[in-house]
């Protein structure tokens, strides 16, 4: 069981995600970066659809009110247990009444809190992850607030080593343009409807993260993407990544609290492999696109899962030679 | 924008793809859809077909390397597929229009020309089909309204709109669930519970259940 | 790599009930395969740390003085080390192992290269005592 100390806002409990209540208007939710909630699974031995606590603000502190073994991933946000340093992507042993704090990331902006078996909150509708916009999933459907209380699956002293950890993401997948994060775009149904100035603009400019982006949209700022003539396209059904244009040019990139259905013009869509990178630039901080086929799609994918594959296989070694 | 006359599939990254049914948006077409969605929801590689507005996306539980099997199978469905008369249950909502409920009926007054009267009056006069659910937990995009009343979506999405707004996207209407975010003109509001994750299923309408909206009072 | 190396590795191999392992490096390959019973293994005698002001690598990896993902190193030469402190690690594969100090003491140099590939019980920092 831990407290939430701090005052901080927006801090939700996040899953892989919600799947399979689209047709109900119920969008997936769930850890704008799958990838380092997947690592502090993998680090404590989880399941794969353990949930964690998603941390977007800082300074953020916790006091764990028993033992339990945590993982901090995520964003390197210099967090220490009673003071004591501990290491991005780091897996540790807690003791009744230690306090954990995350200090303001020196790169990335979301942190995950992951907790031995996972965060005990019911599942509903087949996940753990918060749906702030229909108030249910993960604890009362909000955002946490100071003096919450959560508790792990699997709390007390862990049977599994701790104290270790493992390269992050960003390290072991790098990938980069013209010294700034890149992630990758595969064109939507749209995308030839846009002049041809602004799709080759979009391709070599600089976009920045505007402050009004969050868990349900990058807003992005750059010179603006125009189409040839307006469109009005019919609702339809859309996933995190597909990047929207409304007339004013600017996009918007969907992300994991997005709705399941839109209606402005597709430019692309960020492929799901690299949305994490989206997930962890920092508001303020500028990004670019790669155009990317289905088939590099895919390969990127694999890429994640082979990254996971064999950290996870690494544990499992370290866990052997620590018995 | 020119209407298709083929229908069209597009990626939605390696998440899913779109299907557009071709021609004007209407019920029978849309009827078509809700019967491919039922095969297609099916299909091993498919997690969900979701239903759209004369289109449907349908999600992979892993991306397909050969796209092109999947897309040649969709359209042989769709050629295939007669439409599915769903009929459901009729839904009464007593709503009022303008005013503080209606935050952007001047918008919809300046473009289509027509006075608030007309507008509501015109707006409760189709019995609604439910054509899809989407958007957020329980909204409801509904078929049918006059085309007279067709409105563009608003250059800059408003922050939040209030649960139960009525509102114009285009020639598409609806009423949301919750609070939120949204690029429709609001006109007006009604009061109804659409959602609750608690009960299965957790949505209170579904693709084929009418709504017959009636005018409860207008704020001129 | 040294026979040192190479035993050690059989050691680990033995203490991770694995049956073998291959290991290329340029100009190099190198296969252990390990038969239940008929390997002898000779353990490597415990390093006498607090005897000797040396800090010294728990095993095999590469050794990191800095995180990757920060800018700082750990520890340089002048800091106050305690008992137990976190002073580098070693890694392998994706895999970061923590190496702390037998013992508390001013760091009077770093021997290893941040980066460098390191065996069992390779000193790499030395210590004035506290």
């Amino acid at each position: 069981m831990i407290e939430i100390l701090s005052t901080t806002a927006l801090a939700t409990v996040q899953d892989v995600g919600r799947f399979g209540s689209l047709g109900y208007g119920v969008g997936t939710s769930g850890a704008m970066d799958h990838l380092a909630l997947a690592l502090g699974n993998l680090l404590l031995g989880n399941p794969e659809d353990a949930a964690a606590l998603e941390i977007p603000m800082f300074a953020f502190e916790v006091r764990f009110t028993q033992d339990c073994a945590f993982a901090v991933t995520g964003a390197a946000c210099e967090a220490t247990l009673d003071g004591q340093p501990l290491p991005p992507y780091w897996v540790a042993q807690a003791r009744e009444g230690q306090v954990l704090s995350l200090g303001y990331p020196t790169s990335g902006s979301r942190a995950y809190l992951c907790l031995a078996g996972g965060v005990d909150v019911p599942s509903v509708l087949g996940s753990r992850s918060t749906q702030l916009r229909g108030e249910f999933g993960g604890l009362h459907g909000r955002a946490l607030q100071q003096g919450d209380r959560i508790a792990a699956l699997r709390p007390g002293v862990s049977t599994l080593p701790t104290d270790f950890g493992v390269v992050s993401p960003s390290q072991a997948l790098p990938l980069q343009r013209d010294g700034l994060p890149a992630m990758r775009v595969l064109p939507a149904a749209e995308y030839d409807c846009f002049l041809e100035d602004s799709r080759a603009a979009f391709w070599a400019g600089e976009w920045k993260v505007t402050t009004q982006s969050n868990r349900y949209g990058y807003r992005l700022e750059g010179a603006p993407i125009l189409p040839k003539a307006p469109m009005e396209i019919r609702s339809h059904g859309i996933v995190p990544g597909v990047i929207q244009v409304p007339h004013g040019g600017q996009p918007i990139i969907q992300m994991r609290d997005a709705q399941p259905s839109g209606g402005y013009p597709k430019f692309g869509t960020v492929i799901e492999a690299d949305l994490w990178r989206l997930g962890q630039a920092p508001i303020g901080s500028k990004v670019r696109f790669i155009e990317c086929s289905y088939a590099e799609a895919i390969a990127a994918l694999e890429d994640n899962q082979c990254y996971l594959a064999e950290v996870s296989r690494l544990v499992d070694l370290h866990g052997l030679a620590s018995r | 924008m020119s209407i298709a006359s083929e229908p069209r599939i597009s990626l939605l990254g390696s998440t899913a793809l779109l299907f557009e049914a071709p021609g004007e948006l209407d019920l029978a077409p849309q009827q078509r859809i809700w019967n491919l969605a039922l095969q297609a929801g099916e299909w091993a590689e498919i997690h969900e077909a979701v239903p759209g507005m004369n289109n449907l996306m349908l999600t992979f539980i892993k991306p397909p390397r050969d796209l092109n099997r999947l897309c040649e199978r969709l359209l042989q469905s769709w050629e295939n597929c007669p439409p599915l008369p769903l009929e459901g249950r009729i839904v009464e909502l007593p709503v009022v229009y303008g005013g503080e409920f209606g935050p952007h009926m001047q918008d919809v007054v300046a473009h289509t020309g027509l006075d608030i009267e007309t507008i509501a009056n015109l707006h409760c006069e189709p019995l609604y089909p439910v054509y899809a659910l989407g958007s957020h937990p329980g909204y409801c995009y509904l078929g049918g309204m006059d085309a007279r009343l067709a409105t563009p979506r608003r250059q800059v999405p408003v922050i939040s709109i209030a649960a139960g707004s009525v509102s114009i996207g285009g020639v598409q209407t609806g009423v949301s669930a919750s609070a939120g975010p949204s690029g429709w003109n609001t006109i007006g509001r009604t009061e109804m519970s659409f959602f609750d994750p608690t009960q299965n299923p957790p949505a209170m309408l579904r693709p084929g259940d009418m709504l017959r909206l009636r005018i409860e009072r207008i704020i001129r | 790599m040294t026979n040192q190396e190479i035993r050690q590795l059989a050691v680990w191999l033995k203490e991770n009930h694995l049956a073998g392992a291959e290991l290329r490096r340029p100009g190099m390959h190198l296969v252990l395969k390990r038969s239940s019973d008929a390997v002898a293994v000779v353990v490597p005698q415990p390093v006498k740390a607090a005897d000797k002001p040396l800090l010294k690598t728990p095993g095999l990896g590469r050794l990191l003085l800095t995180h990757p993902d920060q800018t700082e190193a750990l520890v340089a030469v002048g800091s106050q080390v305690a008992q137990g402190q976190l002073v580098a690690f070693l890694q392998i594969g994706d895999l970061l192992l923590p190496v702390r100090s037998q013992q508390a003491g001013r760091v009077a140099a770093v021997l290893t290269p941040c980066g460098t590939t390191v065996g069992y019980g390779e000193a790499f920092m030395r210590l004035d005592a506290a």
